[in-house]
């Protein structure tokens, strides 16, 4: 996928702009905020879940070798094959090899954030491959040629309209431009696809070192056809997704749909164990799971490590104001909202994803419901301070901020400079209150700057004959 | 007021409070020498040293970290009228100061006594010396980093209650950010306007007269923000509101 | 390079031990643990399911994502309601069935292939393995007897749920499976099908602005008939 994270606050002020897109992510605020806090409030455990989700998944990291190296020898047990990939493009390769070795002409694809950020559906499509998205909303913005811009929500910013035209385009049909209209024709549409797919490719929410499962959970069942119609089935999954046992996945998965979508469980929660078995009517004939690094082993050695118990559930971003304010494709990569703040500058380079951590107010809301509390604000700091010793901070913000600092630290020339400061600011300021203030601009554009009132506490404090 | 839980409190002058909005420097030491405490405010103080933190300088945030730390630390209390900034005193120190030997105890020690405002108010000086009155519709909005990282909700709710003639009426959306976020406003100006709007839009719909919080940061750029639209709005520190000195102007108002 | 170059073994296996020494690296050590720290299975914390009746709490936790049930006396029974049910509701009549069945009494003029389902299957009728009734679910093993085409592919779905298989936590029926796949002792793991589906209703979507629509890709309307024999 083309990483456009570089053109942050263009494509930000775009969307602030964009009144379809502003609608649709008003309503999908209300709907994911709301349909979570009823989930939750009808689970008391809620907290106990958390936390044992916390401590449970850094337990598993610390022994992150072991269980992947179990996992392998179940899936090995169960007749299945495991691939390693150390970054990308040897991902890709391998995907590409196993779909060449099986004859494909046709891909069909659960949703997967790994084979975004792995950018599979470029590179299949570039050997000649048809890749078919078949989650409906992975397939819209497939259609469309635009990347998902919510990771649970991939069209979330499309109207019923725009769909509408996406369909008559591609399938020459004149579906009905109502959501149920909309949904038969891409039902009808997708089964042909999933009948004549060679390969099915899904992702992994969990993977299971006991049983050498692969996790995959969805509404639709689009995963499901992916995976049982075709003739090999591959699995793409990042290394962090192995846990011990089936009923870490039931702990993990009493937090996913929960936060995810605010319901109790996804309809579908299929847990994949190899190739078809001797006797089976139906399954694949293969079965090849793709272990994806790229960067993940790194990041388990520094203060990163945390964000690898991220679960992909969304709700970091549903409650970003930020987000809200703007939606994924600003981020310009696989990972927007406040995990991709954390995660896309890991991924794409501190200095190519500078903005994402920085246009960020801290507010915590992030961490407050994340449901493997991964310190989301503390994170997207801890990538500003890496920023700075990297010197990625524009030159003249650095200026300001090491004149600040020789400045803060001399009392007698801090407050110096201050009752200078708000003398001067009262000067400017009329019926209490600045309009305009050159060098500061991108306050005065919006808002009024409050005029001072010409005096600081600390002067008219210690005139008063405070403390002597 | 027994004098054993009464003692020496200094008053952190957040840089905002002290070039802004002196007024809620006064209000919290009238409040507080009230109730028998002894306010004294170190004239070496100067900032806590957020702005470089979340800017992303560790080592200018330990620097003044540690200027603070010495300034305060003899205090019985630190008391600040900014859940923002006694957020970076109480959780960010002991965390920037952790592998140093000579200041980590000390960073604890100083984090373990220091309190913010309204707080402060509530559980060590009590609502019973709130005495004032503001007949008056107000709003409250709960600043993130007291919120979140303070849990501040109750406090400023129970002060206002022993305000005589005022009334409160919450608003939607209490819990979202306002979009001001120190450096964030004037770095993604664009972002945190629309942030702002939101949010003053919200404020708006209780059609009260006046909107308080807890945070000046905030409150600049509410206030700010409700100027730039005209809205007929006042805005101030709700201590102002308690020590009954909130018969001025509002912030940004003549 | 050539084609298959990326899944030449020797390669492979070069890869596969780069990335577990640069895991190793991470985490400061040298060689993976001998073992785990923690007991297997573990134990989590599980949400209080506090009603008596497991049938009830299944049936209005599966309701409220909008399937539908009914309760039946016997396996005959429940023939009888589906065939009622079909009627009722202008549905065709389920071309396809898992093997076990077959044997019930069903009309002559249903055809009930054992089979996977095609591209053109209308309605099946399965057989669920167990209930969960904590969140209202139904878990089904893949095999000769449980073609987990069923499951996805038709317009209809009916299902057949024996109260008794109805367990309160997923924790029950993990264990339960330990011991159906192995119940004279014995590795378990050993004798796993290929999928294990947990299906909570029919199929949806909210991916059109938001807007919940059933049958996206699977069934549109999934009936459950719980029978009571065993109970
Ligand atoms: S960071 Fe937390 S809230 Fe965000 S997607 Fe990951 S698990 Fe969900």
């Amino acid at each position: 996928m083309q990483i456009r994270t570089r053109e942050f606050i263009p494509r930000a002020t775009f969307a602030l702009h964009d009144p379809n897109l502003q609608r649709a992510l008003a309503k999908a605020a209300d709907g994911f905020i709301g349909k979570r806090a009823k989930a939750i409030a009808e689970v008391p455990e809620f907290e106990a879940l958390r936390e044992a989700a916390r401590v449970r998944k850094d337990e598993i990291l610390s022994e992150l070798d072991l269980w992947l190296e179990r996992y392998e020898a179940r899936v090995r047990a169960v007749g299945g094959q495991v691939h390693w990939a150390r970054d990308a493009e040897e991902a890709r390769a391998i995907v590409l090899a196993l779909c060449r070795r099986a004859g494909a002409k046709t891909v069909a694809k659960g949703k997967s954030m790994v084979s975004e950020e792995i950018g599979l559906n470029e590179a299949l499509a570039a050997d000649g491959l048809e890749v078919i998205e078949t989650d409906l909303g992975e397939y819209i913005v497939q259609l469309a040629k635009e990347p998902p811009s919510h990771i649970i929500a991939p069209a979330v910013h499309k109207t019923k309209e725009q769909v509408a035209e996406l369909f008559a385009e591609h399938h020459g049909t004149t579906p009905e431009p109502t959501v149920s209209g909309l949904v038969t024709e891409a039902r009808q549409q997708l089964r042909r696809a999933f009948f004549r797919a060679d390969v099915g490719i899904t992702g992994a929410n969990f993977l299971i070192a006991e049983t050498g499962a692969s996790v995959i959970v969805t509404n639709e069942g689009n995963g499901d056809l992916t995976q049982t119609l075709a003739r090999v089935h591959i699995v793409t999954a990042g290394i962090e997704k192995v846990v011990p046992a089936l009923e870490d996945a039931t702990l993990f998965l009493r937090l996913l749909a929960r936060s995810a979508t605010g319901q109790d469980s996804e309809t579908y929660t299929t847990y994949s164990m190899g190739p078809r078995r001797a006797g089976d009517p139906d399954g694949p004939q293969e079965y090849h799971v793709v272990l994806v690094d790229n960067g993940r082993s790194r990041m388990l050695g520094g203060p990163w490590r945390e964000m690898l118990r991220c679960i992909r559930c969304g709700a970091c971003m549903n409650h970003c104001p930020v987000y809200g304010a703007i939606g994924g494709h600003a981020y310009g990569w696989v990972y927007p909202g406040p995990m991709g703040s954390v995660l896309t500058p890991l991924f794409v380079g501190l200095d190519t994803a500078y903005d994402l951590p920085n246009a960020c107010t801290l507010n915590g809301r992030c961490g407050e419901v994340c449901p493997v509390k991964i310190p989301l604000p503390d994170l997207i700091r801890e990538v500003r301070h890496a920023q700075q010793r990297d010197g990625l901070h524009p030159p003249a913000e650095q200026r300001v901020k090491a004149l600040w600092r020789r400045v803060a630290e001399r009392p007698a020339l801090y407050h110096g400079l201050e009752r200078l400061a708000v003398r001067l600011l009262a000067t400017l300021g009329h019926k209490g209150r600045i309009r305009r203030l050159p060098g500061l601009s991108g306050w005065t554009d919006a808002r009024d700057l409050p005029a001072p009132a010409g005096r600081t506490f600390l002067e008219l404090w210690h005139a008063k004959g405070h403390d002597e | 007021m027994p004098p054993d839980r009464t003692g020496t409190v200094g008053l952190f002058a957040t840089c905002l409070m002290n070039a802004m909005r002196p007024n809620i420097g006064f209000a919290a030491a009238r409040l507080l020498e009230d109730a028998g405490w002894r306010v004294e405010v170190p004239r070496e103080q100067t900032c806590c040293g957020q702005p470089a933190y979340n800017g992303g300088d560790e080592d200018a945030a330990r620097a003044l970290a540690r200027r603070t730390i010495a300034q305060f630390e003899a205090f019985d209390a630190l008391v600040a009228p900014s859940g923002s900034c006694l957020a970076t005193l109480k959780h960010d120190y002991p965390r920037l100061l952790r592998d140093d030997p000579l200041w980590a105890g000390r960073a604890q020690a100083l984090a373990d006594k220091s309190w913010e405002l309204l707080t402060f108010l509530h559980e060590r000086v009590g609502p019973e010396h709130i005495r004032s009155r503001f007949p008056h519709r107000v709003t409250y909005h709960d600043s993130c980093s007291g919120l979140r990282q303070l849990g501040i909700h109750e406090a400023p709710r129970a002060l206002l209650a022993r305000v005589e003639g005022l009334r409160l009426v919450e608003a939607e959306e209490r819990e979202v950010c306002c979009g001001f976020g120190g450096t964030f406003s004037v770095k993604y100006p664009a972002l945190s306007e629309r942030l702002a709007e939101n949010k003053v839009q919200r404020l708006l719909a209780t059609r009260a007269e006046v909107v308080l919080g807890g945070d000046l940061g905030c409150l600049l750029h509410l206030a700010g923000r409700l100027s730039r639209i005209c809205a007929p709005v006042r805005v101030y520190h709700t201590v102002e509101v308690l020590a009954g000195l909130a018969d001025g102007p509002g912030i940004g108002q003549s | 390079m050539s084609e298959s170059a990326p899944l030449d073994p020797a390669l492979a296996a070069r890869r596969r031990d780069t990335v577990l020494g640069a895991i190793r690296r991470n985490l400061g050590r040298d060689a993976a643990p001998p073992a785990p720290e923690f007991p297997m299975p573990p134990a989590h914390p599980r949400l209080a399911v506090p009603e008596e009746d497991l049938v009830e709490r299944w049936r209005k936790r599966w309701e409220a994502r909008g399937g539908t049930s009914a309760l039946v006396p016997t396996k005959a029974a429940a023939v009888e309601h589906l065939v009622a049910w079909c009627r009722e509701h202008g549905l065709p009549a389920p071309t396809h069935a898992a093997r076990p069945l077959l044997e019930l009494p069903w009309p002559a003029d249903w055809h009930l292939d054992p089979g996977p389902a095609g591209i053109d299957t209308q309605s099946a009728v399965s057989l669920a393995f167990a209930g969960i009734a904590e969140v209202g679910t139904l878990a089904f093993l893949s095999g000769p007897e449980s073609p987990v085409t069923h499951l996805f592919v038709p317009d209809n779905h009916f299902i057949l749920l024996d109260a008794a298989t109805i367990v309160r936590h997923f924790e029950d029926l993990w264990q339960r499976l330990r011991h159906h796949l192995a119940p004279a002792g014995g590795d378990w793991r050993e004798r796993l099908p290929r999928t294990i589906n947990f299906v909570a209703g029919p199929s949806r979507t909210g991916d059109v602005e938001q807007t919940i629509q059933l049958g996206a890709h699977g069934p549109r309307r999934v009936h459950v008939v719980i029978f009571q024999e065993n109970r």
